[in-house]
This record gives structure tokens, sequence and C-alpha cells, in this order.
């Protein structure tokens, strides 16, 4: 049962609209002026409550871990990164309080004013590859070859821990980086550094094979 | 009209089904059918309320306006003869002749209290123009008048 406040208001205004729809479709009352005013609640003001607040809960929603286990070949990675004893990347910021239950967000998401837009468009993609490829392929296949749609970008590194700041630099591996590490073409997490997030997923795998050459089409 | 809205009220439960799905369970397909049907049937049913709340309004000003009008005038309005039709010929029903007629001077009473002889009929007057013969009525006006 949701708790925070936007899932409790979505169901209080289908709780409100539903007794008022039923009683239109089965007393079927005479259309008069209070039951014009009584079904501009049912049809119009409460539903758009409910799916105004709806839509707030349904995104907070997609942000979660729970989300994002939810389909079945992600469910590894959502229980490593919340699993309190586990040592990998991904679990040790999902311990940060201010990544919390949203962690595989906090670190998948794109950066910048659209970021959330872009987020969401290549959360459909991955819902689409889901339903066309992985939906019936099981866990144990599908760990080896499920691939990140592009490399994990260090921007979402580097908006927290910024190579800007005194103590980042102090670090010699990343002072004698840093130029390639902004231009991308040193990942953070990479195997020689802080990575992979996920180590589970990566074990006797080739590095150098992508997304195509497990699945055949480009993603 | 009525129809309008029970499917409107029928769309709308459904889409709330599908938000209320997508709430309790927030996996990716309650809330993607959610967010795309569900929005697009509330949007739809709140439409056909709305249209169907303009039908109403539209006809129950319309008939506010009819009955606005006199009814005297509409009657005469009704009565009116058409353009080609004179106005004798259309007025068919004596009651209604009686009602919209102006009143005829009544003649002044004789002194001596005899009865006035009976004259013979002055000759007819020169019909109304009629255009159309059809139209003309068939009776004798002289059986309307008595």
């Amino acid at each position: 049962m949701p708790h925070d406040p936007f899932s409790l208001t979505a169901l209080g205004g289908a709780a409100l609209a539903v007794p008022i729809l039923v009683w239109y479709l089965v007393r079927r009352p005479p259309l008069v002026r209070t039951t014009k005013i009584v079904l501009l609640f049912g049809i119009g003001v409460f539903p758009i409550v409910t799916a105004g607040s709806g839509n707030i809960a349904g995104f907070e929603a997609t942000k979660t871990r729970r989300f994002c286990g939810s389909c079945h070949v992600m469910t590894p990675y959502a229980q490593d990164s919340g699993d309190p004893t586990s040592e990998t990347l991904a679990s040790r910021h999902g311990r940060n309080a201010a990544f919390g239950k949203d962690n595989c967000y906090a670190c998948h998401a794109d950066y910048g004013m659209f970021g959330t837009v872009t987020t969401k468009i290549g959360g459909m993609r991955h819902v689409y590859h889901y339903v066309t490829h992985y939906h019936d392929v099981p866990v144990a296949e599908a760990l080896p070859t499920i691939e990140i749609r592009r490399p994990f970008r260090n921007e979402a590194c580097t908006r927290c821990h910024s190579t800007g700041v005194p103590g980042w630099n102090e670090i010699g591996d990343h002072a004698s980086l840093i130029e390639e590490l902004r231009a991308g073409q040193v990942s953070c997490v990479s195997s020689g550094c802080h990575g992979p997030a996920h180590p589970f997923s990566k074990v006797g795998r080739d590095p150098a094979r992508t997304f195509r050459d497990h699945v055949g089409r480009a993603p | 009209m009525k129809k309008l809205l029970r499917a409107a009220a029928v769309l709308t439960l459904l889409a709330l089904a599908l938000m209320v799905w997508s709430v309790l369970q927030p996996t990716p397909l309650p809330v993607m059918l959610a967010m795309s049907l569900g929005q697009a049937l509330g949007t739809g049913a709140f439409a056909m309320f709305g249209l169907a709340i303009l039908i109403d309004l539209r006809r129950s000003r319309r008939i506010r306006r009819e009955s606005r009008q006199p009814p005297l005038a509409s009657l005469r309005e009704v009565l009116a003869p058409p353009e080609h039709e004179s106005p004798e010929v259309s007025l068919r029903i004596p009651v209604l002749r009686e009602l919209l007629t102006p009143p005829a001077r009544e003649a002044p009473e004789d002194p001596s209290g005899e009865l006035p002889a009976i004259e013979a009929p002055a000759p007819a007057a020169a019909p109304a123009p009629v255009a159309d013969p059809e139209t003309v009525p068939t009776t004798d006006r002289s059986e309307d008048k008595a």
C-alpha cells in the first residue's frame, strides 16, 4: 500500500469518483441540474485530481529501485544495489542517504535541463528491448549478455564528485587523466578504476562485446 | 445524449481503474498504460461529458427562446396566409376568424320594434384575387358566414 501523498490523493480521488459513476450508471437519474453537477465531479473534478496526482506518483515510482528491478532480468542488479552487505559500487551508492531507494535513477539518469525527459525516453527503449527480446529469457542466460545501451557517462559521476575540487585532484590518477575523464575517453567505472558498478554481471565477459553483438541488432 | 453520458461514465471508470492499478502496482506495464491509455480514456470521457452538456444547454436555450414568444403573435404567424393567398382564404376556422378579425359595427335597433324586412341579397362582390386556384376552398363562403 503506498504511503506518499500523491498516491493517496490519487486513490482518494478515485474513491470519490467511482461511487458517483456507479450511481449514475445503475440508477440512471434524470438529467437535471443536480445530476449534471454531480457528474461534473464524477467525470471531471475527481478524475482530474486522480490523474494529476497519479501521474506524479507514477513518475516518482519510475525512479525507484523497485520499479527498475520489476523486470526479471534486472532483479539481480536491484537486489545487489539494495544489499547492505554488498561491496559493489552500486551498493555503496545505494547506502548513501541522498540516493536511497532511487539509487538506480540517481546514477543512470541523464544530466542537464532535459535529463529527465531523455532518461524517460531511454527507459521506454529499455522496455521495448525487454518486451521484444528479454521477456522470455531466463536470468542466468540474460545476465552475461545484457549491456548498457550507451557507455556509462562520466558526467553521472562528476555531477557529485566534481573534478574541480582540490581533494579530487590530489589523487594522482585523477590528476593525470583529468582531460581524458572530462572528454569521456576514460571511464570512471572501468575495471581498472572504480568499477564495474555491477561486477557480478561482468564475470567472464568480453568487454569489447556490445549489445549489438549479443542481440544482433542496434539498440 | 444520455448514451453519451453513460459512455463517458464507463470510460472514466476504465481510466480510473488503470490509474489505481498503476498506483497500487507501480511496475512498467501498469504505469505505462495509465499514463498513455488511461490519460486518453479520461480525456476522451471528459470531452464527451462536455459535449453532452453543450448539447443539452443549446437545446434548453432553444426551448426557452421559443417559449418566450407571445402566443397570439405566434398564432397569427401560423395562420398568416402565404404571400400568394388571400387573407380570407386562410381563415378557414370560424372560431379563429372571430378571434382574429376586428368586431364589426352593430346596426342600430329600429325604434318601431318591427323586424326588418328581408331584402334580397345584394349581388356578390368581386371575388378576391386568387393566384393558385387549387388553394381556394371549395365550400360556399355564405355557409361559413352563417
